[in-house]
C-alpha cells in the first residue's frame, strides 16, 4: 500500500474533529475528554487523526513536500488508534490510523529517518531486538525456570516473551511469574530463548514494512516448527503484531490460537487450574494497553470496491471490517483483577477501546521521550482520580513508561502487570 | 505570498514558536473543508492558504495576534472547533487563529445558573460538567463536538433542546469581545462591571451588532469568552451508557421520569397546531422534525446497512410527525405531562406513533442519546452516509403559518434530483428542524445527502439548493432567512452573496451590516468574506 492506495480514504474527511474526542456519549468529564495524546498535546490540527488524513492528502496531490516540521509531526503520534474509533462512528471510509502509518512509511521512503529509529533499526538488523541488546542473552531472564526449549523439544504451548520481557531486568520478575504460573498450572509450556526475534511490530509503527515482513516469516516458522498449538505473549505489541500487522501483510498462524497471557490466565483461572486465594487487599485501577485493546482484535484485509446504493449512499462490497476495536482484549484482565480476593477494581473514565494512549508506542518513546513520559503522566492524573493506589496494566511498554514517568515526578501510586499481583494471589501450591 | 518575517517574528513572540506554523501541509488541514467543493469543483484545496496559523492562549495574546495584524496589513480570521468552509480564509494574506489552545470552562455559577467558557469548549463537556450540577445547557444539531461560545456567538443552528432552553443564540449573556482593531469590547453587564450575568445590560447591549444577521462565521473580530445560560436539569447527574458502536448504544440504567415519542399526524396543519400547543402548555425537554427518508437513509451503522434498511424503515415511520422528549423532575410531574401530550394529540386528532416500540432499547436508547446529547449521531447521519450533506431549505425560522407551506415544496423541489440519483435517495424527505421560544418559531432545514467528490452529485447539490430558494421566494417565503443555506455561505466567500439576495425582503439590514462592519473595522483587518465586506 501507498498513499494513491488511500485516495477515497483521505477524500472522505469530514474535518468534523470526532477523531479528537472520546466517543461524545462516553465523555464523563472536561479533565479527560481528549483522546488523541498528539493533538492534545501540540494543538496544531495536524497532530490530530483528521489533520494526518489531510496532510497526506495534500502530499498525495503534490500540493506540498515533507519538511522538517512535518517529520516531527508524522513521528510524533503513537499510532495507537484512538483516533480510529470515534472517526469509525462518522463513517467506514477514512482510515486515520493506517493513513498515518502510511505517513511514517513515506518518510523512511525518502530517507527522513530520525537517529533513535535508525538505532532501533539497526539493533533489529544485528542483534534481533529494538534495543541492540546482544541476541546471546535474549533467553536470560528464564534462566533457572526449567522451561523446555522449542528449539529442541515439541510443546503445546509456545510463550514469546517479546522484547521488552526478555531485556528489560526490571520486568524480569514478572515474566518468569508468569512461566511459573502456566507450569504450576500444568501447561506444557516452552520458549525459544535466545532463538526468538522480535515481532517486528515496533519497526512497522515506525514505519519499516520490509523488517516487518521478515520477522513475520521468522515467527511464524518458529511457532510451526516449535508444533505448538497454542501461541501466548505476554507483550501487547507482539499480540497486535500477530492479530493484526500479519494479517495485513498476509501472514498468518495457520491451526494455531494466538492468546495474550491475560487471556490464558482468565481461562486457567475459571478451569480451576489457578486458584487466586491469597488477599491483596488494595485498590487497583486497569489500564487497557492499546495493543491488546483496540488495536488487539483480529484484522479482517479488504480488497473491496466502495460503490453506490440509493443514488449517493457509499456501500463497501464486500462488508469492509468496522474495526471499532470490539473485538479487543478488555474482560480477561478484568476478570482475573476481580479474582482476587480483596482487591477492588474501579474504572477510569476512559476505557476500553477508548482508553487514552501510555505513550510509548510508535517510536515515540524512543525518539520524543518527554512527549511519551507527558502521555503517560496524563494518564497516571486519570488513575489518580480514581483513588486507586495502583495502575495495573498487562503490557511491558506501557509498564515502562508508567514506571519513567513515576521516577520523573515523584508521585507514589504504584504500577502493576495484571499477572504480578495473581502471582500474589496465588498460595504456594496454588 | 510568504508572511515577511518581520511580521512572522512578531507572531512568534506572542504565541511562542510551538505555536505558529507556516508549513504548507499544516496550513492545508486548515483549508480542508465542507463547502469547500461548491467553489472548488470537486476538490476541497480551494480556499487560499492562511499565511500562517496561530495558535493563542488567551485573550490578551489574541489582542496581540489582532494589532499585529492591523501594523503588518495582514488580515486575520479566528476559528474554534473550525468545521466549515467558513472557517477557512477567504481571501489571500490571511494569519489563521487556531483557538484550540482557549479550552477552559472558567466558572460555573450554580446560583445564578450560568457558565463561563472559552471559545475551544464543546458542547459534549460543558453538559457533563453541568449535569453534575444539576443544570444542563443547549447543545446543537451538528453534534456535541462543536463549539458552544461559537454556537452562541458566531454561527446559526437549532438544537434538539431548543424547546425548552431557547434558540442557542439566545443563551448568550456576556461577551468578550477582541474587535478587529485589537480593542475589547465587553457585552452586557460584563461591560458595566457587573459580572457575566446579563447580554444586555448594564452595560452595551449589542447582541445584534454582534451577530448581524446570523453571525458573523468568524469575520467581526475573535470572541475570547462568554457567559451561557444554564437551565435547570430534572435527569440523573450523569447518563451512563455502554460503548457498543455506532447508533447502538445502550443507557446502562434508563433514568427515572424520561420518555421518548413520536406524535404522527394526518396534514401538516393538525402537527403544527400541536407543536404551538405543546409551546403553549410549557411541557417537554427536546423537539425534533426527523423525515423519514432522512431517518431512514441515516439509520444504519453502516452505508451497506442503511441501503438494507431503508425500505424497511420508510414502511415503518408515518411520513407526517415529529418527536417529543419528555424529562420530569418528578413522577407526578411526568404523568401530568403526558396527560398533556394525550389531551393535545386528542384536540389535534394525532396519535403517539407506536409507543411500544419507541420505548423498546433498541431504539429508545440511541435516540434518546441524541436528543438528550447530540452525540456523534447527526454527524454520523449526514456524514457517514454519503460523505456529506447540505440542506437545500435550511435553516429557516418558521412561524406556524409558513412552515406548512415551505416544508412540502422543498419536498417537491427535490424529486427531480431523487428520481435521477444524483442526490441521495430519501424520497425528498429530508427535514430536520427544532421548536424555540415556546414553539412559536420552528427551525427547519431538509438535509440532503450528497457525495462531495462527485461532480455531479456536487452539481446536483448546487441546483437542488438554489431551486428550492427561488420557489419558496416564489411563494412570498421571503419574510425569514430561507436562504440560510451552507452553499450560499460558500459562496459568501467571494463575496456577501446571502446578505444581497434576501437584504432586500428584509428591510436591506445588509446596509446597516456594512456600516456596522466599517465602523468597527476600519482597516479592513478582519477577514469577513462569510460576513459582509
Amino acid at each position: 500500500m501507498a498513499l494513491q492506495d488511500y485516495e477515497k480514504e483521505m477524500m472522505y474527511c469530514a474535518r468534523c474533529s470526532i477523531c479528537k474526542w472520546v466517543p461524545l456519549n462516553q465523555i464523563k468529564s472536561w479533565r479527560f475528554s481528549n483522546i488523541c495524546p498528539a493533538i492534545t498535546r501540540y494543538n496544531l490540527h495536524a497532530y490530530s487523526g483528521s489533520g494526518r488524513v489531510i496532510a497526506a492528502n495534500s502530499l498525495y496531490q503534490r500540493r506540498s513536500e515533507i519538511t522538517d516540521e512535518l517529520m516531527e509531526i508524522i513521528y510524533r503520534c503513537q499510532l495507537c488508534g484512538a483516533c480510529n474509533i470515534p472517526c469509525r462512528l462518522v463513517g467506514e471510509v477514512v482510515e486515520p490510523l493506517e493513513i498515518a502509518r502510511e505517513l511514517k512509511m513515506k518518510c523512511v521512503e525518502e530517507g527522513m529517518i530520525l537517529p533513535e529509529h535508525e538505532f532501533m533499526i539497526d539493533g533489529l538488523k544485528k542483534e534481533d531486538n529494538v534495543f541492540g541488546e546482544p541476541k546471546e542473552e535474549r533467553g536470560k531472564w528464564a534462566d533457572g525456570l526449567d522451561v523446555k526449549d522449542i528449539n529442541k523439544e515439541k510443546v503445546e504451548v509456545l510463550f514469546h516473551a517479546g522484547c521488552m520481557f526478555s531485556y528489560d531486568k526490571d520486568l524480569r520478575e514478572i515474566v518468569r511469574g508468569m512461566v511459573t504460573l502456566l507450569k504450576k498450572a500444568g501447561v506444557d509450556v516452552g520458549i525459544a530463548g535466545k532463538e526468538e526475534a522480535c515481532c517486528g511490530g515496533r519497526a512497522f509503527d515506525i514505519g519499516y514494512k520490509g523488517e516487518l515482513i521478515k520477522y513475520a516469516e521468522d515467527v511464524v516458522a518458529r511457532v510451526k516448527a516449535s508444533g505448538a498449538s497454542i501461541l501466548v505473549t505476554p507483550c501487547a505489541d507482539c499480540y497486535s503484531a500477530f492479530k493484526q500487522f500479519y494479517p495485513m501483510i498476509g501472514q498468518g498462524f495457520s491451526g494455531v490460537e494466538i492468546l495474550h497471557i491475560t487471556e490464558y490466565l482468565d481461562r486457567l483461572i475459571k478451569e480451576g487450574k489457578i486458584r487466586p486465594t491469597k488477599e491483596v487487599s488494595m485498590r487497583v485501577t486497569y489500564h487497557d494497553p492499546c495493543h491488546l485493546g483496540r488495536l488487539g482484535e483480529t484484522y479482517e484485509p479488504w480488497k473491496g470496491e466502495y460503490k453506490k446504493e440509493l443514488g449517493q449512499v457509499i456501500v463497501t462490497e464486500p462488508q469492509k471490517q468496522l474495526r471499532l476495536g470490539m473485538g479487543g482484549i478488555y474482560d480477561p484482565p478484568r476478570d482475573i483483577l476481580k479474582s482476587i480476593p480483596g482487591l477492588e477494581l474501579v474504572e477510569m473514565e476512559r476505557i476500553r477501546e477508548y482508553a487514552w494512549c501510555c505513550g510509548a508506542g510508535g517510536g515515540v518513546k524512543e525518539a520524543y521521550p518527554d512527549f511519551a513520559i507527558w502521555t503517560a503522566s496524563e494518564r497516571i492524573e486519570e488513575a489518580k482520580s480514581t483513588g486507586a493506589e495502583a495502575i495495573v496494566t498487562a503490557c511491558p511498554w506501557c509498564e515502562r513508561n508508567f514506571r519513567d514517568a513515576l521516577e520523573r515526578s515523584g508521585d507514589k501510586i504504584k504500577v502493576y502487570d495484571t499477572v504480578e499481583l495473581l502471582q500474589q494471589a496465588v498460595q504456594e501450591g496454588g | 505570498m510568504a508572511l515577511k518575517r518581520n511580521a512572522y517574528r512578531t507572531l512568534e513572540r506572542i504565541v511562542g514558536s510551538e505555536n505558529i506554523s507556516e508549513d504548507p501541509a499544516v496550513l492545508d488541514g486548515y483549508i480542508w473543508q465542507w463547502g469547500a467543493e461548491f467553489i472548488g469543483k470537486g476538490n476541497r484545496f480551494t480556499t487560499p492558504r492562511p499565511e500562517a496559523v496561530v495558535l493563542p492562549g488567551t485573550t490578551e495574546e489574541v489582542q496581540g495576534i489582532v494589532k499585529a495584524c492591523n501594523r503588518h496589513g495582514l488580515k486575520f480570521k479566528a476559528h474554534s472547533t473550525g468545521w466549515g468552509a467558513w472557517g477557512a480564509p477567504g481571501v489571500e494574506g490571511v494569519v489563521l487563529m487556531d483557538l484550540r489552545r482557549m479550552n477552559r470552562i472558567l466558572e460555573i455559577n450554580e446560583g445564578d445558573m450560568y457558565a463561563v467558557i472559552e471559545p475551544y469548549v464543546i458542547w459534549a463537556q460543558l453538559q457533563v460538567e453541568v449535569m453534575k450540577k444539576g443544570m444542563n445547557c443547549t447543545t446543537i444539531g451538528a453534534g456535541s463536538a462543536a463549539s458552544a461560545l461559537a454556537s452562541c456567538t458566531a454561527v446559526m443552528g437549532g438544537s434538539y433542546n431548543n424547546l425548552s432552553m431557547g434558540y442557542n443564540d439566545r443563551n448568550v449573556l456576556g461577551v468578550e469581545w477582541v474587535l478587529p482593531d485589537g480593542e475589547i469590547l465587553r457585552l452586557g453587564s460584563l461591560g458595566s462591571g457587573a459580572g457575566w450575568i446579563c447580554g444586555d445590560g448594564p452595560g452595551p447591549s449589542l447582541r445584534g451588532i454582534m451577530r448581524g444577521y446570523w453571525g458573523s462565521f468568524g469575520g467581526f473580530g475573535v470572541f475570547t469568552r462568554c457567559a451561557i445560560r444554564l437551565y435547570q436539569w430534572g435527569g440523573p447527574p450523569e447518563i451512563p451508557s455502554e460503548f457498543v458502536g455506532p447508533r447502538r448504544e445502550r443507557f446502562l440504567e434508563f433514568p427515572e421520569n424520561v420518555s421518548i415519542h413520536m406524535l404522527t399526524f394526518d396534514n401538516y396543519e393538525k402537527r403544527d397546531e400541536a407543536i404551538f400547543k405543546i409551546g403553549e402548555a410549557e411541557i417537554g425537554y427536546a423537539a425534533a422534525f426527523m423525515g423519514r427518508g432522512l431517518a431512514s437513509v441515516a439509520a444504519g451503522t453502516t452505508g451497506k446497512e442503511a441501503a438494507e434498511m431503508r425500505d424497511t424503515v420508510v414502511g415503518m415511520i408515518p411520513a407526517i410527525s415529529f418527536t417529543l422528549v419528555l424529562v420530569a423532575n418528578s413522577k407526578g410531574e411526568f404523568e401530568y405531562q403526558k396527560k398533556v401530550v394525550a389531551k393535545i394529540l386528542e384536540e389535534t386528532e394525532g396519535s403517539d406513533f407506536g409507543a411500544a416500540m419507541m420505548m423498546d432499547p433498541e431504539i429508545r436508547d440511541g435516540r434518546l442519546l441524541l436528543y438528550i446529547k447530540g452525540g456523534v449521531a447527526p454527524v454520523r447521519g449526514v456524514i457517514g452516509t454519503s460523505g456529506y450533506f447540505l440542506p437545500t431549505m435550511c435553516g429557516g425560522l418558521y412561524t406556524r403559518r409558513t412552515i406548512g407551506k415551505a416544508e412540502p415544496l422543498a419536498i417537491e423541489v427535490k424529486q427531480k434530483y431523487v428520481k435521477e440519483g444524483t442526490l441521495c435517495q430519501d424520497m425528498g424527505e429530508g427535514q430536520w428542524g427544532t421548536f424555540h421560544d415556546g414553539a412559536h418559531v420552528l427551525y427547519q432545514e431538509n438535509e440532503t445527502l450528497y457525495d462531495p467528490n462527485n461532480a455531479e452529485s456536487v452539481g446536483a447539490m448546487t441546483e437542488a439548493a438554489e431551486e428550492t430558494m427561488t420557489a419558496l421566494r416564489k411563494e412570498n417565503i421571503t419574510s425569514m432567512p430561507v436562504t440560510f443555506d451552507e452553499i450560499g455561505v460558500a459562496k459568501s466567500l467571494k463575496g456577501a452573496y446571502i446578505h444581497d439576495l434576501v437584504g432586500p425582503d428584509m428591510s436591506n439590514y445588509q446596509v446597516w451590516m456594512r456600516k456596522i462592519k466599517a465602523a468597527f473595522d476600519p482597516n479592513h483587518t478582519s477577514d469577513s468574506s462569510s460576513h459582509i465586506e
